[in-house]
């Protein structure tokens, strides 16, 4: 009787091995996912910075006398550099480049990021940082994906500014 | 010979009847004897488990032992089986999300998308001018080596905020598959070298 008894015991147990097997196993399919989602990060950060905005502007008040910059076909790159130059050279920048300028940026990304994902689109050059979130989007999560690139500032900036894209699932 | 008591007058009886009692006693205490002797023998050969009375008695002491065997026997065959059969769905569907992911890739490299006009193709940067002129009779025969005669959708939508946008959406077939494996994708589509709008690119298998 008792040797049955262990008999099932050891039975129960090489069940439970064998199920925990399985369950490693299907850490595998997450692992997929989020290899996925590193390869959908990077298309769209590159497509994004590649992209241009028909028409943007933001009010110039580092002068005497606020003057309006237009810019029509730039690249969402060369938008976020310019940003990071303005910040840069102007300490208290006017509310026009958050309110417009990068509205127009945040407006293309929205419409690129499909509704079950969640981003944030950080450029940063020292100190200076330029954060653009997506739609109901709060501080980051713990779990989040970058993809990042590295851009040559423009005048007065001698470096580079970093630019990095964190995508999540809702 | 006799005891004395049977003698005796207490006891005197007709001489045959002496005789059958005394036999009787003999036989009696024959059996005793043998009877001691046999239980003595059925003991001790009893220890080895061959005996006659503790065969029969063990065998159904086991079986409680055997059906609790039997079950913990079942119970793994049942989970490995239920094992196996759960790895090779996933090993299946983990191939099947590889075969979308690289039907993905080739769909933003594919020569009838991409702008290669300067020489140079790149990832995800499309044509304007081959986007709308993309069909499932072509890309079926193009990438067929990736579709491996598979359903396939493919849609491109522009969401820049130019006036002038260039959407495509194309299926291979309208039924409805039993698996099915869809992957996003950012491009864009370059207009001029001063345009480029961006666009979402889903890619959809199925079987």
């Amino acid at each position: 009787m008792y040797d049955g008894m262990l008999f099932f015991v050891l039975m129960l147990l090489s069940s439970g091995i064998v199920m925990l097997t399985t369950l490693r196993a299907s850490n595998q399919t997450n692992v997929n996912q989020n290899s996925y989602l590193a390869e959908y990060a990077d298309s769209t950060l590159f497509a994004l910075l590649k992209s241009t905005v028909n028409y943007t502007y933001y009010y110039d008040s580092s002068g005497p006398v606020l003057k309006q910059i237009n810019r029509t076909n730039k690249m969402v790159s060369e938008l976020l550099l310019e940003d990071i130059a303005v910040r840069y050279s102007d300490s208290t920048p006017d509310e026009s480049l958050v309110n417009v300028f990068e509205k127009s940026i945040k407006d293309i990304a929205d419409n690129a990021t499909y509704p079950e994902y969640r981003y944030t689109l950080v450029a940063q050059y020292e100190d200076i940082r330029v954060e653009i979130r997506g739609k109901s989007v709060g501080a980051l999560p713990m779990e989040r994906h970058a993809s990042f690139m590295e851009l040559a500032g423009l005048e007065p900036i001698n470096g580079k500014v970093v630019v990095y894209l964190y995508i999540w699932r809702r | 010979m006799l005891p004395k008591r049977y003698l005796s007058a207490r006891y005197a009886r007709s001489g045959a009847m002496i005789v059958q009692k005394y036999i009787r006693r003999q036989r009696y205490v024959r059996y005793l004897q043998r009877y001691r002797y046999e239980r003595h023998r059925y003991r001790k050969i009893g220890r080895f488990g061959f005996g006659k009375r503790d065969g029969v008695a063990g065998f159904f002491e086991e079986i409680p032992a055997l059906i609790l065997a039997t079950i913990g026997m079942s119970i793994f065959f049942i989970t490995a089986l239920m094992a196996y059969s759960n790895y090779m769905g996933q090993q299946e569907a983990i191939k099947f999300v590889d075969d979308g992911d690289a039907f993905s890739k080739a769909i933003r490299n594919y020569k009838g998308l991409v702008y290669d006009a300067d020489g140079h193709p790149i990832e995800g940067r499309f044509d304007y001018f081959k986007v709308p002129n993309l069909n499932v009779t072509n890309v079926s025969k193009d990438l067929n080596v990736k579709i491996k005669n598979r359903h396939f959708i493919v849609e491109i939508k522009d969401v820049s905020d130019y006036d002038t946008h260039y959407d495509v959406r194309i299926e291979s077939s309208s039924r409805e598959g039993l698996r099915r494996t869809e992957v996003l994708s950012t491009v864009y589509i370059r207009v001029t070298d001063d345009e480029s709008h961006l666009a979402r690119l889903i890619t959809e298998i199925w079987v």
